[in-house]
């Protein structure tokens, strides 16, 4: 007799029965389907005809152009070209809405046929679906502005999915292995306890006041911005017309904004890695135990508290012809006057860049510095095998916010050149800011919104690539 | 392979003295362990060894080198931190190999040269394998138990071949399981390499069990030098005498009322060697030197504590607190409150002087 014969066999674990929550969710899943379904329809109908409309519209010019009409009405007046990108859209939204739908009704046939498989990703779509939501509120927000159906879809849609959060038979919220909520690795469908479901009040009442501060000064003017970039005003702003993502497409491969990229990009060039540079060096002489250290580190961290314009005045007179300390004439020569203006931005920032480095290389254990002398590493050899691969998640910070700092940058051009000479450093933000005319605004809302885009790409990019190098510590 | 000596080392920070005069030989190959409290001067010592604390009296040499002015990089030293200092970016492999990068070697008794990758690798290779680490080496510290870390900080210490070997405390963050399976590695490792070893703890448990030699200090002062065995059998005073054992050495203070007879209270205390008559003293008796039944000490029960295999009988001997090691198998507990008499053999007591604390017999 072995061992083996006195353990219990293990009995064949049993397919999860058809609960009554699965069958709830299962019901919900199709009655979204529905809803989902209709509206596809409704978009899908929508776009089909007006594009009907324009292919009738395109069919009566060309009759018209010909001569056969003379004398008959212009039955479409309203039809242009430039309204195709519309129908596409609905087109495009109509179509996913549709195909949505159906997935759902086969997530739902899943459930019900007791899939474990389908729990997941049925909790997984309602994240799509809230998702699509808030896109689609964004959508109506920024093109319709319809007074009605804004109000319905911006605060009512929020509410009735929060409220489906906190009290809803479903959780939204995967339970994690450790009974946390989070978006990975759910195996159940767990109906909420009275106590999650208060809490989870409870949470959105805490979060209701970041969420208004966000919706007001961020959510919302991005709304407007994306509002104007599609709009046309006229000179004095009484009036407004859809001119369509044409204005966009128009604006950001147009001159004006290559031109002041171009001045921008040349501009971070200037002030990121030198700025970088010159901080970890101070940070690095100043990071002693030595007497009287604290007087340097104050002086050297004290452009902090200068203010851009502070800045701005000490540097237009150290670069002043006539009277300044260089007598260069830097701020007039169209290829130097980024160079003369990033100075003054380098100087000052370098009081962030230096507290923020000495920080972090006060974090360096000492013990790590001296193994190394230990292990024969000489000065050079330490900083960069250990020092800096440790305090590398600061530099990734700094290189970001320096980044983002010199796409903004503006008082300093405005104070030291006001763009000139001759436009050469009218940046972004600068031809932005010069297009305050309610007949421009839409030409700077489009600048405004590239260059959001921009900044978001450059500093995704520069996190995708500088993360893999950057070592967060243990 | 070259030994550390100490000639009238102090170190100074400020007003405070950290190692006062420290005059100590390690010997070639040998394991020192320097001993003492928490704030002795010990690590300070060491430190100085390694070239991280600058001497401000004294000379320290390495093998025959003077080295109080020589850089800590170019010492031929290798160290094992409390916190094991692993660099947390490098993999098992890039820790244990960064000396090797960092410093030019003597192949075959050549000059010095910078190692080729090849020559790189296999040593790092030896050096995981002797401590077990072959399968971690594509692991980052922050993904290793604190007992890997420990083994990953002496590979990269042995990988070097350096002429002595500081350890600081690189026990103190282990379990006490693991602390003991580590005790026996690290004097495994000495007897393999063969090279001085200069180890400081506070834990005499560890000193006990590892040292060739151990050094006692304790205010920055050398206390006394010798073989674990020795120490503990003969300390140098009274600092020794109740640092070193657990529970710790038993004194009572007495004076010499007859030639080789201690008084102290109602006690009379029979002892070896000659203490002029009339003289302050401190008797020292170990805990396990003290036996209940017959005996010239009268004292009162004041708790029993129970540990197994053993009791500790805490009584009170003349004014003096003290313990009583009783094996469970010899009889009953005394009573609390109850007055007994406890024995001990005349070469079991330990006399030092009430003043200078230096030992007498």
């Amino acid at each position: 007799m072995t061992a083996a014969d006195h353990l219990t066999p293990i009995e064949p674990v049993p397919p999860p029965a058809r609960s009554a929550g699965l069958t709830g969710a299962a019901v919900g899943l199709f009655l979204q389907a529905v809803i989902l379904g209709v509206a596809g329809a409704v978009a899908a109908v929508q776009a089909l005809g007006l594009t009907l409309d324009l292919l009738v519209g395109i069919v009566w010019a060309l009759v018209r152009s010909v001569g056969i009409d003379a004398g008959t009405p212009d039955l479409f007046p309203d039809l242009a070209i430039d309204n195709l990108d519309t129908y596409l859209l609905l087109a495009v939204i109509g179509a996913c809405l549709l195909l949505l739908s159906r997935h759902e009704v086969r997530l739902g046939q899943a459930l019900l046929a007791g899939d474990p498989e389908a729990v997941p990703s049925a909790v997984g779509l309602q994240w799509w679906f809230l998702g699509i939501g808030a896109l689609f509120a964004f959508w109506t927000l920024v093109i319709t502005e319809d007074a009605v159906l804004f109000p319905v879809v911006a605060v009512v849609l929020p509410l009735v999915v929060l409220a489906l959060v906190a009290i809803g038979g479903g959780r939204p919220f995967p339970r994690g292995a450790g009974g946390d909520s989070s978006f990975g690795g759910s195996e159940r469908w767990n109906f909420r306890s009275r106590t999650e479901r208060r809490e989870a009040l409870l949470a959105l009442v805490f979060l209701a006041p970041a969420f208004a501060v966000f919706y007001g000064f961020f959510f919302y003017p991005l709304g407007r911005l994306m509002h104007f970039a599609v709009y046309q005003q006229n000179r004095t702003g009484t009036a407004e017309r859809y001119v369509g993502f044409g204005q966009l497409t128009d604006v950001l491969s147009g001159d004006e904004f290559r031109e002041g990229l171009q001045h921008t990009l040349t501009y971070v060039l200037f002030t990121v890695p030198a700025g970088l540079v010159l901080g970890i060096v101070l940070a690095v002489v100043a990071n002693r135990r030595l007497r009287g250290i604290k007087f340097f580190q104050t002086v050297l961290s004290s452009t902090v508290a200068t203010s851009v314009a502070v800045a701005s005045v000490i540097f237009f007179v150290l670069l002043n012809p006539q009277v300044g300390y260089f007598k260069v004439n830097w701020l007039a020569e169209p290829d130097q006057v980024l160079f003369g203006v990033s100075l003054s931005s380098i100087w000052q920032n370098l009081g962030l860049t230096f507290i923020i480095v000495l920080a972090g290389l006060q974090a360096v254990p000492d013990e790590l510095v001296e193994s190394a002398t230990l292990d024969g590493a000489g000065p050079i050899r330490r900083f960069f095998s250990v020092t800096l691969p440790i305090i590398s998640p600061t530099l990734l910070f700094l290189i970001v916010v320096l980044t983002v700092f010199a796409f903004q940058a503006f008082a300093q051009i405005d104070i030291l050149t006001a763009g000139g000479p001759a436009g050469a450093s009218e940046t972004l933000v600068f031809k932005i800011f010069q297009r305050q005319q309610p007949i421009d605004l839409g030409e700077g809302s489009a600048m405004a919104l590239g260059l959001f885009g921009i900044t978001f790409l450059v500093t995704m990019g520069q996190f995708l690539i500088l993360d893999r190098r950057v070592h967060y510590g243990s | 392979m070259s030994g550390v000596s100490f000639e009238g080392v102090t170190k100074r920070f400020d007003t405070v003295t950290a190692v006062d005069a420290l005059t100590l030989d390690i010997v070639d190959g040998e394991f020192m362990v320097l001993l003492g409290p928490s704030g002795c001067g010990k690590s300070t010592a060491l430190r100085m060894i390694a070239g991280l604390e600058t001497i401000s009296d004294g000379v320290l040499r390495i093998g025959d080198r003077v080295v109080n002015n020589v850089e800590a990089k170019d010492r031929d030293i290798a160290m094992v931190f409390q916190s094991y200092a692993l660099y947390p970016h490098m993999t098992v492999a890039q820790n244990v190999e960064f000396p090797l990068k960092a410093r030019k070697y003597s192949v075959d008794g050549g000059p010095p040269r910078k190692l080729t990758a090849d020559e790189r690798a296999e040593r790092v290779d030896d050096a995981v394998k002797t401590l077990g680490l072959a399968e971690l080496t594509k692991r980052k510290p922050g993904a290793l138990s604190g007992g890997q870390r420990q083994r990953v900080a002496l590979a990269r210490a042995m990988v070097r071949r350096p002429e002595v070997f500081l350890m600081d405390e690189p026990l103190s963050n282990l379990d006490a399981k693991l602390r003991a399976q580590t005790r026996l590695d690290i004097v495994e490792l000495h007897r393999e390499v063969a090279t001085t070893f200069v180890y400081v703890t506070h834990d005499q448990v560890e000193a006990m069990t590892m040292a060739d030699r151990m050094a006692v200090i304790a205010d920055g002062r050398l206390q006394q030098v010798g073989e674990p065995q020795t120490v503990y059998e003969r300390p140098a005073n009274l600092f020794v005498a109740r640092f070193i054992g657990s529970p710790p050495m038993n004194t009572i203070e007495g004076e010499v009322a007859e030639a080789g007879v201690v008084a102290a209270g109602a006690s009379r205390i029979p002892f070896t060697g000659d203490v002029a008559k009339g003289r302050k003293v401190v008797v020292g008796l170990r805990p396990e030197h003290l036996h209940l039944g017959e005996g010239d000490i009268e004292a009162t029960v004041k708790a029993v504590e129970w540990l197994g295999h053993e009791r500790h009988v805490i009584v009170d001997i003349a004014g003096s607190k003290a313990i009583v090691r009783q094996e469970t198998d010899e009889g009953a507990a005394p009573r609390i409150g109850e007055t007994v008499h406890l024995g001990h053999h005349v070469e079991n007591v330990h006399v030092f002087d009430a003043g200078s604390t230096e030992r007498l017999n």
